[in-house]
């Protein structure tokens, strides 16, 4: 596959330490296009071995708005099922810069190890220097070891160590979407986790033609005046609940957007310096970064302060656990007793829908109505839109916002980035292979 | 076609500079390259070149790497019939000079004529607008693309002009004024002035930027200005004109010229071991460049000899042999010298290790010059054994390509290689 693609598929055998490269064929993006089309049909390709699956949409990495996503796809260690869940902040497209468009792991290493994938080289490490690590000390040591502190990585803490349900893999230091206990299964693995860096480039066939669609499409999005808001607050406000913005903004430090996402869709909290500090901060990192609007609402409805909050996030984040899960599920109500409850959480998060996707995601539209009405309607809808998100690699939450991204658009850009003739029946037809 | 054998100075003292020669020499089809230093220049492995090529860099550190027996080989190469090619340090190099070790190489009367007893006023003092050339200074007026003239030595009916950038290069009077093939006419809307406009005049406008000294059978070509920079195309055309004039000149050269390669002392390599090689090569250059990208955020320069090294010029480096890997690995077989495949790994991981130590000096601002010294020297280490393996691999597909066709058919075009080299 020539173009939006960096034409390889990584497999990797942890039981043999074995390493191989297929091409990725345009007939597979032909009838799968690309995303988890193409996870799922690797997961059922390898499925004896059970395999986890990373990939990358097809649209990933490109001027299309808010292009940003990747997938982990896998089967949930807690439900049985196989799960889809979006990589996000700037890892998704660190991916597909780093050399693979899909990446399978099989089996399991004797030992700790992580995968170090750069330029299109994959090195299975030993990790035996970050196993017993959290996840923010992992990161660092990673990256201090590469030398690059934009070093992406998708890593478990102690919780995917110790095998807990509710065990996230994270990205760099935050908190991920991943409420399918994702982070166990790599514990169970022995698989630390990724580091991912690439200074990889890709091709469109239609550049020109590309870029200019692309553009336009921008433009009609940012015509929405949702766009004057920022980060999580807003999203809950916008969601109906009430009194999240005055009781975060003390602490808001800066609002983040995912790679070419017109919407911040996560919240810095700084919690161990002055918000309002007008000078450089003194620490690498002072504060958290979230993403995850229902754990935070789930803190502040156990009567955390935000700073506590952000605190709990902080250490979930550390730990490696679903922070949604703990605040759903500790039972306790003051900090010191939820960073505690981590190992003795019970309990089952609700997945909607067929469970494939991830409640990470609010299930319906934010901010638009996208003309819906009812809750099978909306569900119907919503499982598709996150779906067809995460086949073309969209930003899953961005979405959920902007009517403007289109079916019809993203297959149109489809096809002038890889010159293949995408059609709606591709489409609906892929659809229906991933809800099975 | 005749193919110019053209040995490439790489050793102690070069900048990166002379990675755009072999850009250049690639791009023309001029694929028999040698890659030296300072020890295969000692050793007189020079003598079987048509052209030599020394860039820029320091050239003092130029100068006493080479030692006065590198010096005396380098003069008995051009008086049998090779052409020197200098560029920047390497035309300050031959010039004669009282200072040490510039006096082992004395060979041409030509004079510098951005020398001062003076420390310059400079308008924007930087490291890069002076250096000192004994108690003397050498000072660099302007900095960027500056315009050239032609004289008439190639054409007598008229000039022409065209740009190159000079990045420190000398500006030169020679004794014969007909040495003189290019002078510098002005300068551009990007140019950098270090001095007042007048003073950049004076030194350098009207005076030699290009000068060809003869010298018995063979000559010296000095070029202040990088005409070799890729990005000026017009001044690269004329070294490659100056290559092809000469060697159609120089009729009784003594050195038997244009035969293909012989690789009967060189490995091939194919299969496993060629993938392995590759797959080492490859990792190793992109942990290297991860790094050195992270490199270029911070506010570190390493002042090395008499050079200013910034950051930035690690990657130009590893780009050079990062854009030639897919050749490499489209090939069945690679050929190589004994002994060049552990080089190559070696140095390889040995960058990754040093570029991750420097950049946590930088990190805990602890000093880095000691390191910075050691990963320069081993990317000429790297890159010339890199380049080894890429011409000569590249050369094996033309070899192969005249087994299979008809020799003189082949009479004439550069762009032949570019063929074969797509081809395979």
């Amino acid at each position: 596959m020539e173009y939006l693609s960096t034409d390889k598929i990584l497999v990797i055998d942890l039981n043999t330490a074995q390493v191989e490269e297929e091409e990725l064929s345009e007939d597979l993006v032909q009838e799968k296009i690309g995303g988890i089309g193409i996870t799922k049909y690797l997961y059922d390709k390898y499925k004896d071995d059970d395999p986890i699956v990373i990939g990358t949409g097809l649209l990933a990495g490109t001027t299309y708005p808010a292009s940003a996503s990747a997938q982990i796809t896998a089967k949930s260690p807690v439900t049985g099922k196989v799960c889809h869940c979006p990589v996000i902040y700037k890892l998704g497209v660190e991916i597909k810069y780093s050399g693979f468009d899909y990446i399978v792991v099989k089996g399991s290493s004797p030992s700790p190890v992580y995968l170090w994938i750069h330029d299109g080289v994959a090195d299975i490490s030993d990790a035996a220097d970050i196993w017993g690590k959290d996840v923010w000390k992992s990161t660092d040591a990673l990256r201090k070891f590469v030398g690059d502190g934009l070093l992406q990585t998708m890593m478990i803490g102690p919780a995917g160590e110790k095998g807990s349900d509710y065990a996230q893999v994270c990205y760099n230091h935050w908190n991920s979407p991943d409420r399918f206990g994702f982070g166990k299964l790599f514990g169970a693995r022995n698989l630390k986790g990724f580091a991912f860096r690439g200074m990889g480039l890709i091709e469109i066939a239609e550049p020109e033609d590309y870029v200019e669609r692309s553009l336009e499409i921008l433009k009609a999005v940012k015509e929405n005046s949702f766009l004057e808001k920022k980060g999580i607050a807003q999203i809950l406000t916008a969601l109906g609940e009430e009194g999240v913005e005055e009781w975060i903004d003390p602490v808001i430090h800066r609002h983040n957007a995912d790679y070419f996402t017109p919407y911040a869709t996560n919240t810095a909290l700084f919690l161990d310096e002055d918000p309002g500090l007008l000078e450089e901060s003194k620490k690498d990192e002072p504060g958290v970064l979230v993403s995850d609007i229902y754990a935070l609402l789930g803190f502040k409805k156990l009567g955390l302060s935000a700073v506590d909050a952000g605190r709990a996030l902080k250490a979930c984040a550390k730990y490696g656990i679903d922070p949604f899960a703990v605040a759903d599920l500790c039972g306790k109500t003051t900090l010191e007793e939820i960073k505690n409850s981590f190992d003795a959480i019970s309990g089952a998060v609700v997945i909607p829908g067929r469970g494939l996707f991830t409640p990470w995601c609010p299930t319906g539209p934010i901010f638009n109505d996208f003309a819906l009405s009812g809750e099978d309607e909306i569900m119907t809808w919503w499982e598709r839109r996150q779906a067809v998100s995460m086949i073309f690699g969209i930003q899953p939450l961005f979405s959920l916002m902007s009517p403007e991204l289109t079916e019809e658009s993203m297959l149109e850009l489809a096809n002038l980035g890889t010159g293949l003739e995408l059609t709606q029946e591709t489409l609906d037809a892929v659809i229906d292979y991933i809800f099975g | 076609m005749k193919y110019p054998k053209i040995g490439v100075y790489a050793g102690s003292g070069t900048s990166h500079s002379w990675l755009w020669f072999v850009d250049l020499f690639e791009k023309a089809g001029f694929c028999d390259l040698v890659f030296l230093d300072e020890f295969s220049v000692q050793n007189n492995d020079i003598k079987d070149l048509d052209v030599l090529v020394v860039s820029g860099g320091d050239t003092f550190a130029v100068a006493q790497s080479l030692g006065k027996a590198g010096g005396q080989h380098i003069k008995s190469f051009v008086e049998h019939g090779g052409v020197y090619i200098g560029s920047c340090a390497g035309a300050y190099l031959p010039m004669k000079s009282s200072q040490k070790p510039l006096d082992w190489f004395n060979f041409v009367d030509v004079k510098i004529t951005n020398l001062s007893k003076l420390f310059p006023n400079a308008q924007v003092q930087t490291c890069k607008s002076c250096a000192a050339y004994g108690y003397d200074f050498v000072f660099h007026p302007v900095r960027e693309a500056v315009s050239l003239k032609t004289t008439s030595f190639f054409d007598k009916d008229k000039s022409s002009v065209f740009t190159a950038p000079l990045y420190g290069g000398p500006g030169m009077k020679a004794h014969d004024p007909s040495w003189v093939l290019a002078v510098y006419e002005g300068f551009t809307p990007k140019t950098v002035f270090f001095t007042t406009r007048e003073i950049a005049e004076k030194t350098l406008a009207g005076n030699g930027a290009v000068v060809r000294v003869p010298c018995k059978k063979g000559c010296f070509y000095l070029l202040g200005p990088h005409l070799e920079h890729p990005k000026f195309k017009q001044a690269n055309q004329f070294i490659i004109d100056a290559i092809i004039s000469e060697t159609d000149m120089v009729q009784d050269h003594e050195i038997s010229k244009y035969k293909m390669p012989k690789f009967s002392t060189k490995e091939k390599l194919s299969g496993k071991e060629a993938k392995e090689l590759l797959l080492c090569i490859k990792r190793e250059l992109s942990n290297s460049r991860i790094v050195a990208g992270s490199l270029e955020f911070l506010p570190v320069q390493w002042l090395i000899g008499q050079k200013v090294y910034e950051p930035q010029k690690v990657r130009v480096y590893l780009e050079a042999m990062w854009k030639r890997l897919r050749f490499l690995e489209k090939n069945k077989v690679l050929i190589l010298e004994p002994g060049l495949y552990g080089r190559i790994t070696r140095a390889a991981s040995q960058i990754t290790l040093e570029l991750r130590s420097i950049k946590q000096q930088i990190d805990e601002n602890r000093d880095s010059l000691k390191t910075a010294i050691i990963i320069f020297d081993l990317l000429h280490v790297l890159a010339t054994s890199f380049f080894d393996l890429y011409f000569a691999t590249m050369f094996n597909g033309l070899d192969k390509y005249h087994e299979h066709t008809n020799a003189h058919a082949l009479e004439g075009t550069t762009k032949y290689e570019r063929d074969v080299r797509c081809e395979m």
